[in-house]
């Protein structure tokens, strides 16, 4: 064996690594399903505030929502546990970290607005500096620069929302969730197709 | 440009197929047959002959179960399988440096 066959063998080697690693597809559809499902929550909650609906019952809603949305998840992680094509340490902490974040989530945004501990208005800052948090592991886990910089768009969105909060903090949060988790979600859905189309 | 000694390279991951099955294994925890098929890119029967050897060397593990009443077999690296894969680079790359 030479250098150069030598240098061929660590290069194939290479290839297939990072193949293997970046199999466990970030698959966009939980942040999709989960954006769209908070949106609504967000939406109604601010056209409740904004036009003074006489509307007592946001907190069936939001139980109801995130309700949706876990249900969906535990589903998710079902079919994706049976599936079992392999499983890595990558896609172990990825799942761990969602999960934590969103526990984390329920349990400030839902009970703590229904115990009466925290005040809805910052509710949204502090969601958007948790997700901050996991889209920036995510994107260290999977190299995604544009990852990245979500979470800084998130983390400058919490700022903003703690120094200025106001009617619109709402509306602020569900535009954020529309830009910053429902379209990368389509991004990464479409990746997901386009790859799989291309291995097939 | 100096000729290596291949006979210094482990003969078991000296193997197109092998070294693609440790290759993809080395990034995972485990990884079942299809899986491996689908990044190793052979048959079925080449797959199991080559998984064979690296058992038998010691340097990979298979874990068998039922999923949904079909049998499942899991593959993993062994830490002898790492170690052998770790010199195995090393080998090249001290022969890529010389």
């Amino acid at each position: 064996m030479d250098e150069k066959t030598a240098a061929e063998e660590l290069s194939f080697i290479k290839n297939i690594i990072n193949d293997s690693r970046n199999s466990f597809a970030l698959s966009g559809k939980p942040y999709i399903i989960w954006g769209i499902l908070i949106v609504i929550g967000l939406f109604l909650e601010f056209f409740r505030k904004f036009f003074v609906w006489d509307f007592n019952y946001m907190y069936y809603v939001w139980i109801l929502l995130v309700t949706a949305g876990w249900l969906y998840s535990y589903f998710l992680s079902k079919k994706h546990n049976k599936s079992n094509k392999m499983k890595s340490l990558g896609s172990k902490i990825l799942g761990s970290v969602w999960l934590a974040c969103g526990i984390s989530m329920t349990i400030f945004g839902l009970l703590g607005t229904i115990s009466g501990a925290i005040k809805g208005i910052y509710v949204s800052p502090v969601m958007s500096m948790i997700l901050g948090i996991a889209y920036f592991i995510t994107a260290v886990i999977y190299d995604y620069k544009w990852l990245r910089n979500l979470s800084a768009g998130w983390w400058v969105g919490a700022i903003i929302m703690f120094f200025y909060p106001s009617q619109y903090t709402n509306l602020i949060m569900a535009f954020m969730m529309i830009g910053l988790q429902i379209v990368p979600g389509i991004i990464l859905l479409n990746k997901v197709k386009n790859s799989s189309a291309q291995t097939a | 440009m100096k000729d290596f000694d291949y006979q210094q390279l482990n003969e078991i991951i000296h193997s197109r197929i092998r070294l693609a099955i440790m290759s993809v294994l080395i990034s995972l925890e485990e990884a079942d047959f299809k899986f491996l098929k689908e990044k190793v890119n052979t048959t079925d029967g080449n797959l199991s002959v080559h998984l064979k050897k690296l058992e038998d060397a010691g340097y990979t593990k298979v874990k068998k179960e039922f999923i949904d009443r079909k049998p499942a077999s899991t593959y993993s690296l062994t830490d002898k399988g790492k170690d052998a894969f770790e010199l195995y680079i090393k080998k090249l790359e001290d022969l890529i440096s010389k």
